[in-house]
C-alpha cells in the first residue's frame, strides 16, 4: 500500500476537472455518493476504518432548524490519510463531533471498523482545535488521560507515554505544566494524548488552527512523520489548502453551509513529502486546482 | 529589597499617624473616656484580657463557634452546590427556594435560631454555618457550570464516565471560584457569630462587647473588636495561603461571584 504510494507519480489528479461548469459540483458529489454506496454494498465497509453514509445533522434553535451537514457520505480506508477541506462554518467540526461520538446525526449512519458507531469509542483518538489540556495536570498526566478515562492501569502505559513524548519531541517536558508550554508544544501534547491508547483511527479537528503560520508548517511535517511511523487511519479537518495537499492521500472538499462534499481529489505525491515537494510546480498546480473550487 | 521594606514600613507609618491623631484629638477636644478611650487604655484592656486572662474564654468561644460553623457551612455548601450544578432535576426542585433564602438577610433569623437551638454554643454554630453557606454555595454552582465545555467534550470523546469528568475536571475548574467563596465566608462567619452572641449568649467576644455597654467600658469594646479583627485577618490569610498553594495553575486574582 505504502510502496504503491511511494512509487506513484508526483502528480495530483482531481477526480473531476470541469470546475468551470455549474454541473461539475453536482456530478462530483454524485461520484462521492456512489463511491461510498459501492463500498457499503461490496462489504468492504467492514474493512474500512470509517464509513459515513448519507449523514445529515440539523440543529434546532429558537430561530428555526439549521442544517449543518447535508447528506454527506465518505470512506476512510485503513492506513489512509483523508482530509476534509472547507471554509469556516461549513459543518466540518459538526461532522467531526458526530464521528467522535459526541453528537447524534439527524439522519444517516457512521460506522467505524465495520461497527455502527453509537458513542465515543476506545479505538478512536481525537485531536482538537484547542489543545484542551488540563492546566492542573502535568504533561505526562495529560497524555495519560485516555488511559485513566478508560479505567485501564496507567502504570502499564508509563513507558508508552515516554515514547510518545519522544515522538513529539517533548522528552524534557514530561513534568511541566501546560501553562509553561508554547501553543505548538501544547498541541503536540494533544497529539501524544490522542495516540496513547493506540487507537486505529485518529480524528484531527483543525489541530493547527491556533498556531502561527511557521509553527503550523513545521507541525504538519511532524504529523506526517508520526503518521508514517504509526500507520493509523486519519481523518483530518482543515481550512488550509496547502496543509491538506501536503498531508493527504485524498481530500474531500466541503461546500459552505449546509456542508456537503462537492469534490474529491486524490493526491499521490511520494512520501515522505518535504519542503522540496511544496516547491514543485505539480504541488502548486494541485493547490491551484483546489483553490479554484472555492474562488471562481 | 525596597519592596519588602516598604510593605512593612508604609503601613507602620499609617499606624503611628492614626494613633497620634487619635491621642491628639482626645487631648485637644477633651473627649471623655467613655466616648473614645485613649489608646493606652485599650492597650491596658488588652493586657488585662489576654495576659491576665479574662478574655481567653470569650475569645475561644467565638473562635470555636466561628471555625466549626464555618467548616460545617462551607462543607454543606460545596456538597449541595456540586449536586445542584450536576443535577438539573434537583435544581428544578429547590432553585426557587434557594433564591428566596438567599435574598433574605440571614441575621434576621438569629432570634429564631436562639429559640430553636438555645442560648449556648449550638445556636452560634448554626448561625455561622447558615450565613457561610450561601456565598460559597453560589460560587460552587457557578464555578462548576463555567467549566470550559471544550475540556468536558475532550473527556467525553475519550470515553470518560461523568463521575470521572466531575472529579478530574469540574472540581478543579471550580476551585478558583470555591476559594473566592471561602474568602467571603470568613468575614461573614464572624458576623454570624457576633450577631448570635448579641441576641443571646453568656460568652464570646460579641457578648463581651455588649456587656461592656452596661458600664460604657469603651476600652474593652475596642479590645474585643481588635480581637475579632485578629481572627478575621488570620483566617483570610490562611485561606489566601491555601489558595495560592493549591490552585497553582490559576494566577488570576480570585474571582468573586457573590457579595453577600
Amino acid at each position: 500500500m505504502r510502496e504503491e504510494r511511494m512509487s506513484g507519480q508526483a502528480t495530483a489528479r482531481a477526480t473531476e476537472t470541469a470546475f468551470d461548469q455549474s454541473g461539475a459540483a453536482q456530478s462530483t458529489e454524485t461520484n462521492i455518493q456512489a463511491g461510498t454506496a459501492a463500498v457499503v454494498a461490496s462489504g468492504e465497509s467492514s474493512a474500512a476504518a470509517l464509513v459515513i453514509d448519507r449523514m445529515s445533522v440539523i440543529y434546532r434553535s429558537s430561530r428555526g432548524p439549521h442544517k449543518a451537514v447535508d447528506n454527506a457520505s465518505m470512506v476512510v480506508r485503513p492506513g489512509e490519510f483523508v482530509s476534509i477541506l472547507g471554509p469556516s462554518g461549513c459543518g466540518k467540526s459538526t461532522l467531526m463531533s458526530v464521528v467522535a461520538g459526541l453528537l447524534k446525526p439527524t439522519e444517516g449512519t457512521v460506522s467505524i471498523f465495520g461497527e455502527r458507531a453509537k458513542g465515543p469509542r476506545s479505538d478512536v483518538g481525537v485531536v482538537f482545535q484547542q489543545a484542551t489540556l488540563l492546566p492542573w495536570a502535568n504533561v505526562t498526566d495529560n497524555i495519560l488521560i485516555p488511559i485513566k478515562a478508560l479505567r485501564r492501569n496507567d502504570r502499564d502505559y508509563a513507558q508508552r507515554a515516554l515514547e510518545l513524548l519522544d515522538l513529539v519531541g517533548l522528552s524534557q517536558f514530561a513534568k511541566h505544566y501546560p501553562g509553561e508550554l508554547s501553543g505548538g508544544m501544547q498541541q503536540r501534547v494533544g497529539i501524544a494524548r490522542a495516540l496513547i491508547h493506540d487507537p486505529k483511527l485518529l480524528l484531527m479537528d483543525e489541530p493547527f488552527a491556533a498556531l502561527d503560520a511557521m509553527t503550523r508548517e513545521r507541525m504538519a511535517f511532524e504529523l506526517q512523520d508520526i503518521w508514517l511511523a504509526s500507520g493509523k487511519s486519519v481523518l483530518f479537518i482543515t481550512h488550509s489548502i496547502s496543509e491538506a495537499v501536503l498531508l493527504s492521500d485524498r481530500i474531500l472538499v466541503m461546500s459552505a453551509s449546509p456542508g456537503r462534499f462537492i469534490h474529491e481529489v486524490s493526491i499521490d505525491f511520494p512520501r515522505p513529502r518535504t519542503v522540496e515537494t511544496m516547491s514543485t510546480s505539480a504541488y502548486a498546480a494541485a493547490c491551484g486546482d483546489i483553490r479554484k473550487m472555492f474562488i471562481h | 529589597m525596597f519592596e519588602r521594606v516598604s510593605s512593612f514600613l508604609y503601613p507602620a507609618i499609617t499606624f503611628v499617624m492614626l494613633i497620634a491623631a487619635w491621642q491628639l484629638s482626645i487631648d485637644v477636644l477633651h473627649v471623655p473616656d467613655y466616648i473614645l478611650p485613649r489608646p493606652m487604655m485599650v492597650l491596658q484592656s488588652l493586657k488585662a484580657g489576654y495576659i491576665d486572662g479574662e478574655f481567653w474564654p470569650h475569645f475561644l468561644f467565638t473562635l470555636r463557634s466561628t471555625v466549626s460553623g464555618y467548616m460545617i457551612g462551607c462543607g454543606c455548601a460545596i456538597v449541595v452546590g456540586a449536586v445542584l450544578a450536576e443535577s438539573p432535576t434537583f435544581e428544578k426542585f429547590v432553585y426557587p427556594y434557594v433564591i428566596a433564602l438567599q435574598s433574605m438577610p440571614k441575621v434576621a433569623l438569629a432570634p429564631l435560631i436562639i429559640v430553636w437551638f438555645g442560648y449556648g454554643f449550638a445556636s452560634k454554630l448554626v448561625m455561622v454555618a447558615l450565613i457561610c453557606f450561601f456565598p460559597l454555595f453560589v460560587n460552587t454552582v457557578v464555578g462548576i457550570r463555567q467549566t470550559n465545555p471544550a475540556l468536558i467534550n475532550m473527556m467525553k470523546a475519550f470515553s470518560a464516565p461523568s463521575w470521572f469528568i466531575f472529579v478530574r475536571v469540574k472540581l478543579f475548574a471550580a476551585a478558583g471560584h470555591i476559594f473566592a467563596g471561602l474568602q467571603i465566608s470568613i468575614v461573614l462567619s464572624l458576623i454570624g457569630a457576633v450577631v448570635a452572641e448579641f441576641v443571646a449568649s453568656s460568652e464570646g467576644l460579641g457578648w463581651l462587647i455588649q456587656a461592656s455597654l452596661a458600664n460604657f467600658n469603651t476600652a474593652q469594646m475596642f479590645a474585643a473588636l481588635l480581637s475579632l479583627v485578629f481572627i478575621g485577618v488570620v483566617g483570610t490569610r490562611v485561606i489566601q495561603g491555601l489558595h495560592s498553594r493549591l490552585i497553582f495553575w490559576d494566577r488570576s486574582p480570585s474571582r468573586t461571584t457573590a457579595a453577600s
